[in-house]
């Protein structure tokens, strides 16, 4: 039995019917992760402690099942850096919303992975502890920000890993490692002890290999939670029940998919256009309308909202790195040495672009401009995907332009690298769920295509998205594949 | 889209090293130029919002209109030892910095 290529579902299912002891899926873990971390670096804590009291007592829908967090996540006990140099020794003191919620439903949390310095990157390159690697390819980045997560799930760590999401921290790396990341709702998963980018979208996903699994995952985290005012109180359906129904016999018969007009075949690499068609050709067979749609908005405005929102929130979020309260704290004389210093040692230069690009944009001088309209265009973006679900189910989208790019290709132009992100953005600054999955239909590296749900259609997006699953089958272990 | 890129001079340079200093970052002339350059291109982003059409007015107040949000009670947290004992730098139940005012090789905590 290959405990690495198991299912979330099949583990849990295993554990709670003895058929698997917990501690043989968690000491898998600690085998293929030792094997493989010095090629990869996804991993930067493993909770050796944990694993080894893995016992499958607690019952739950995630018995014995291991589970890697992002380092933006609290877990009580573990390190949380955020991959910087800011927070490096920091323990967390509580566990996040989700790790108790996982732990509850008896879930191993094994370790952190690796990310982009406070999730400000597109490649894990940006991470103070060393880049992570692609398992498909291990000259090439796994994307980012929660590369590692991407990474480790692609390579058999964990069936499971959680994210947070701004703008594709987790939709563009599950696309470059080949398997299903879904980013749901604003609002749908509590972000209670995720350390905050851009507060006004960031949102905890999932990275699985199935959509089983992803459905699972959500069923268990997306509780309303009044620790995080964002949390929404509505009663959550059956994510699970809907995939399952779906999985076995369903079609997309009376679905409406719409494919945008402003996304053009050459502005796509070879693979990534032959996967999308593949995906937009199984969902036509599958029984679905295929109808086109214009947001113009969305796809000519979105780059320059988002980044304008993404360096002002952040600017502020990561104000609260001062040296007094948590992590480096630097020799200083005076207050605002203290505060110059600390910053100075412990931010890397992509946090400091971005918070310097922030702090500039919130001043008087550049408010009205940069600020304020990015904030409109954002509600004019938000309007133009309301109106396009009155007239479709489902959206479907390639959820990068191109493959996963190589490790130091956009060294020196951050912007360029800023463009993997170009059809992952949409969905944050609108708030609308969205789930990835590999549609390369050959071997090769993976190229995602992502599908975009109205608000709170998770159980549509899963069980639409279980429906092509059938054809295009879970998410491959990376090194398998390899070694075929 | 690509950002359009102009010569930093001395203006763009006091920009960087005055927004630097607001951000409480402390940076080496190296870092200044960097900045510079970062923002310089950064604001390429304010020439394409300025593209958008102008029906977009007002944002809307809130990313989460119509949700369905908790009651608006205040609730106790107990987690203030914890979290002080993750301080770097503490004395009984507070956190420590330098003084602020008085003598500089003495500390002081908030």
């Amino acid at each position: 039995m290959n405990l690495s290529s198991m299912t979330a579902a099949k583990i849990a299912s295993d554990v709670r019917g003895g058929a698997l002891l917990a501690s043989d899926a968690a000491a898998a873990f600690l085998k293929l992760s030792d094997e493989l971390e010095p090629a990869l670096n996804a991993l930067l804590h493993i909770d050796k402690g944990r694993v080894e009291k893995a016992d499958g007592a607690r019952r739950g829908d995630l018995s014995g099942v291991p589970v890697l967090m992002d380092d933006g996540l609290c877990v009580r006990g573990m390190p949380t850096t955020c991959a910087s140099r800011m927070l490096e020794g920091w323990v967390a003191p509580y566990d996040s919303a989700a790790v108790e919620l996982l732990e509850a439903s008896g879930a191993v949390i094994c370790g952190k992975c690796n990310m982009d310095e406070f999730s400000v990157g597109c490649s894990t390159e940006s991470s103070a502890f060393g880049a992570a690697s692609n398992p498909h390819d291990t000259e090439r980045t796994p994307g980012g920000s929660a590369g590692g997560c991407a990474a480790a799930v692609a390579a058999g760590y964990a069936p499971l890993a959680f994210a947070s999401d701004t703008g594709g921290s987790l939709l563009q790396p599950a696309s470059f490692c080949g398997v299903y990341g879904l980013r749901p709702t604003y609002g749908l998963v509590s972000r209670w002890g995720a350390t905050s980018l851009a507060p006004s979208m960031d949102q905890l996903g999932v990275f699985s290999r199935t959509v089983e699994d992803a459905a699972i995952a959500l069923s268990v985290v997306s509780r309303p939670d009044p620790r995080d005012e964002t949390s929404d109180r509505r009663e959550r359906p059956d994510y699970v029940a809907s995939c399952r129904s779906a999985a076995g016999e369903g079609n997309l018969a009376g679905k409406r998919i719409a494919i945008v007009t402003e996304v053009k075949s050459e502005s796509l690499s070879s693979d990534v256009a032959e996967a999308f068609e593949r995906v937009v050709s199984l969902c036509g067979k599958e029984g679905a309308e295929i109808i086109e749609l214009s947001l113009p908005v969305s796809f000519t405005y979105s780059m320059p909202c988002f980044q304008m929102l993404l360096a002002a929130e952040a600017g502020s979020s990561l104000a609260r790195f001062d040296g007094i309260r948590y992590g480096l704290s630097a020799e200083a004389d005076s207050l605002a040495a203290l505060y110059l210093n600390s910053r100075a040692a412990g931010f890397g230069m992509e946090a400091k672009r971005t918070i310097a690009a922030g702090t500039y944009i919130l001043g008087s001088e550049r408010y009205e401009d940069c600020y304020l309209r990015a904030s409109s265009v954002r509600s004019m973006i938000a309007r133009e995907f309301a109106d396009a679900f009155m007239k479709c189910d489902l959206i479907v989208l390639p959820t990068t332009p191109s493959v996963a790019f190589r490790k130091g290709e956009y060294d020196g132009d951050p912007f360029g690298m800023c463009r993997s992100q170009a059809f992952t953005i949409q969905a944050s600054l609108a708030s609308l769920p969205s789930l990835t999955m590999n549609g390369a239909d050959r071997a090769g590296l993976p190229a995602g295509v992502q599908f975009i749900a109205p608000k709170w259609g998770e159980a549509g997006l899963l069980a639409a998205a279980s429906v092509i699953e059938r054809s295009i089958g879970p998410a491959q272990i990376a090194t398998q594949e390899r070694g075929r | 889209m690509t950002l359009k890129k102009t010569e930093i001079g001395a203006p763009e340079l006091e920009l960087a090293a005055r927004v630097a200093e607001t951000a409480r970052i402390s940076v080496d002339d190296e870092e200044v130029r960097d900045l510079a350059e970062y923002i310089n291109e950064f604001l390429g982003y304010a020439d394409a919002l300025a593209g958008a059409p102008e029906e977009a007015g007002l944002p809307d107040p809130s990313a989460v209109e119509g949700y369905e949000a908790r009651e608006d009670v205040a609730e106790r947290s107990d987690v203030g030892d914890s979290v002080l004992q993750a301080a770097p730098r503490r004395i009984g139940s507070f956190f420590v910095v330098p003084r602020i005012l008085g003598a500089q090789d003495e500390e002081a905590s908030i």
